[in-house]
């Protein structure tokens, strides 16, 4: 509004990135700002581009299997299995019960490793330290489920056409059960330390609002379309592997602020935790591997496309096949992309204090939305 | 919650658009509905906003290169949360310079699924508020999708580069 006692401001640009502490990767906004608050913002991607798409046309199936996990490095054990799913899916073959119940149990885990370096990191950019060491210490207890397994801390590579790699090593069942006893103690620590911290709060609560027709028309998906109020998992809805015997609960949660996204990947952890439990309950016996899988597959032509609930969200693969061992058009629907393409609605208007947790509550991860 | 099969879907996309629909393949692992490229606007807008339908959500728009055939075939993939369902529309445009209508103005996520499209295949779309390459860097030549793409000439910021 006008008066004559209005002080006349200038806009002015400011540079946000590509090197940042919280843009988690290497991602550049150049913002217009009128004082302290935000007038527009300029998002820039691609600093992380490796063209993944293209690598994949030009490698066979079973050579893209590694680099699939670096797609997305924080969840690469749902990158491996979105590949496999498709290869899967073309060869037209069912994957044995306890490789199944096996990739699922490692997908949660590899979920509450994700949600647990969100949970340290979004704090961390709002100025709170001892939450990134406690979701670090959490996490290295699933790293370490993780590399009993596969040998791999973060870019598993365990998944294959028709199973998984290995089974189970003996050490394994105490260290899980450990895992199973400790771990809900550990949220009530999160919870404890930052659910009613009144910095915060202050910070988070009612910051970032988004409704759920806007979060559907920009493709949001994962536990940022959830705390709109949006009641839709791919576990529950749409499952796959092990989810439909086991059934899951998604968590809803009706503001859509930078609280309730922080929320939703607490309980989140919570909901992983009782599933890994009741997937070593229910841990059928058996093979891990179906029988006379080819390696090197030489798919038929056509084309398929698999869904995955990853910690980010629907994770999507359109695998066209030309009838050849190498695919023909391998496109990535990654969640980060579409979660992160709102931000400049998002931030317009908004303080500049205030774009760090608007940012960090999405959960974006660059290479991600790179590729 | 009134799901439609897909052959039902085609039917009304039939109806409201004739001879615009070109082909409907249910035999597709993935059943999909071919459109002319002029009618890929409508038909968003149509599938978004009949009631029965309401494909709210774009989760993709990607394109596939076909030399052989000298043709792009772009891919619009919706989903309906109401209904819990899924609807591949495709359309064909020429390889070199093919144009679209856009369909941001209906679907916020398309902003930037075009301009991925727009950089990796070279397909423009008119009406698009901001058409820029978004992957690749600035000042970077060519669509590196395409089949035929060569980047052996490429430098990366030439000006930035000691002089050979």
């Amino acid at each position: 509004m006008a008066t004559d006692t209005a002080i006349r401001t200038e806009e002015f640009q400011v540079n946000m990135g590509p090197q940042h502490p919280s843009t988690h990767g290497v991602f550049r906004m150049v913002l217009t700002m009128d004082g302290e608050r935000v007038v527009d913002c300029e998002p820039h991607i691609g600093f992380l581009h490796r063209s993944m798409e293209k690598m994949a046309e030009n490698r066979l199936y079973i050579q893209f299997l590694p680099m699939a996990d670096r797609i997305d490095y924080l969840s690469s054990m749902f990158c491996a299995v979105a590949h496999c799913e498709a290869v899967e899916q073309f060869m037209e073959i069912e994957v044995p019960p306890r490789a199944k119940y096996l990739r699922t149990m490692f997908m949660e885990l590899n979920r509450i490793a994700s949600h647990c370096i969100f949970f340290g990191v979004f704090a961390l950019d709002l100025g709170a330290v001892t939450p990134f060491l406690y979701g670090f210490r959490e996490r290295e207890l699933t790293m370490d489920l993780l590399e009993m397994t596969s040998g791999q801390r973060i870019t598993f590579n365990y998944v294959r056409f028709g199973g998984v790699a290995a089974d189970l090593p003996e050490s394994f069942f105490p260290a899980v059960e450990r895992f199973i006893k400790v771990f809900p103690g550990r949220v009530t620590d999160y919870e404890r330390i930052l659910n009613e911290n009144e910095i915060f709060l202050a910070r988070t609560k009612g910051i970032g609002v988004v409704d759920a027709a806007r979060a559907i028309n920009y493709g949001w998906s994962g536990p940022n379309l959830r705390s709109s109020g949006v009641d839709f998992d791919l576990r529950q809805n749409m499952p796959y592997e092990a989810y439909g015997e086991l059934g899951y609960e998604p968590v809803v949660l009706p503001n859509g602020d930078c609280y309730d996204r922080y929320l939703a990947r607490i309980l989140e952890m919570r909901a992983s935790h009782a599933l890994i439990k009741k997937c070593m309950e229910g841990l059928p016996e058996g093979p891990t591997q179906k029988e006379k899988v080819s390696k090197f597959p030489k798919l038929p032509a056509g084309e398929v496309y698999v869904r995955v609930e990853s910690p980010r969200g629907d994770y999507g693969l359109y695998l066209v096949s030309d009838g050849t061992d190498k695919p023909y058009r391998y496109k990535l629907r990654t969640p980060s992309f579409n979660n992160l393409s709102m931000i400049r609605e998002m931030l317009r208007g908004v303080y500049l204090a205030d774009i760090v947790p608007i940012f960090g509550s999405l959960d974006v991860i660059l290479p991600d939305v790179d590729r | 919650m009134a799901r439609l099969p897909f052959d039902q879907i085609a039917a009304k996309m039939k109806d409201a658009f004739g001879d615009a629909v070109v082909e409907v393949n249910e035999g597709n692992k993935v059943p999909f509905v071919l459109v002319e490229a002029d009618a890929v606007a409508r038909a968003a807008h149509f599938l978004r906003d009949e009631p029965e339908l309401s494909f709210d959500y774009l989760m993709y728009v990607t394109a596939v290169d076909l030399p052989e055939e000298d043709k792009l075939t772009l891919v619009y993939h919706y989903f309906s949360y109401r209904n819990q369902q899924s609807l591949m529309v495709k359309a064909d445009v020429p390889r070199r310079g093919g144009s679209v209508r856009s369909v941001a103005h209906l679907y916020a996520a398309a902003e930037w699924l075009e301009r991925e499209v727009y950089d990796l295949f070279g397909v423009t779309f008119e009406g698009h508020p901001n058409l820029k390459r978004i992957l690749t860097p600035e000042g970077f030549q060519g669509h590196p999708l395409l089949k035929d793409f060569a980047n052996e000439d490429y430098v990366p910021f030439p000006d930035k580069m000691p002089a050979k």
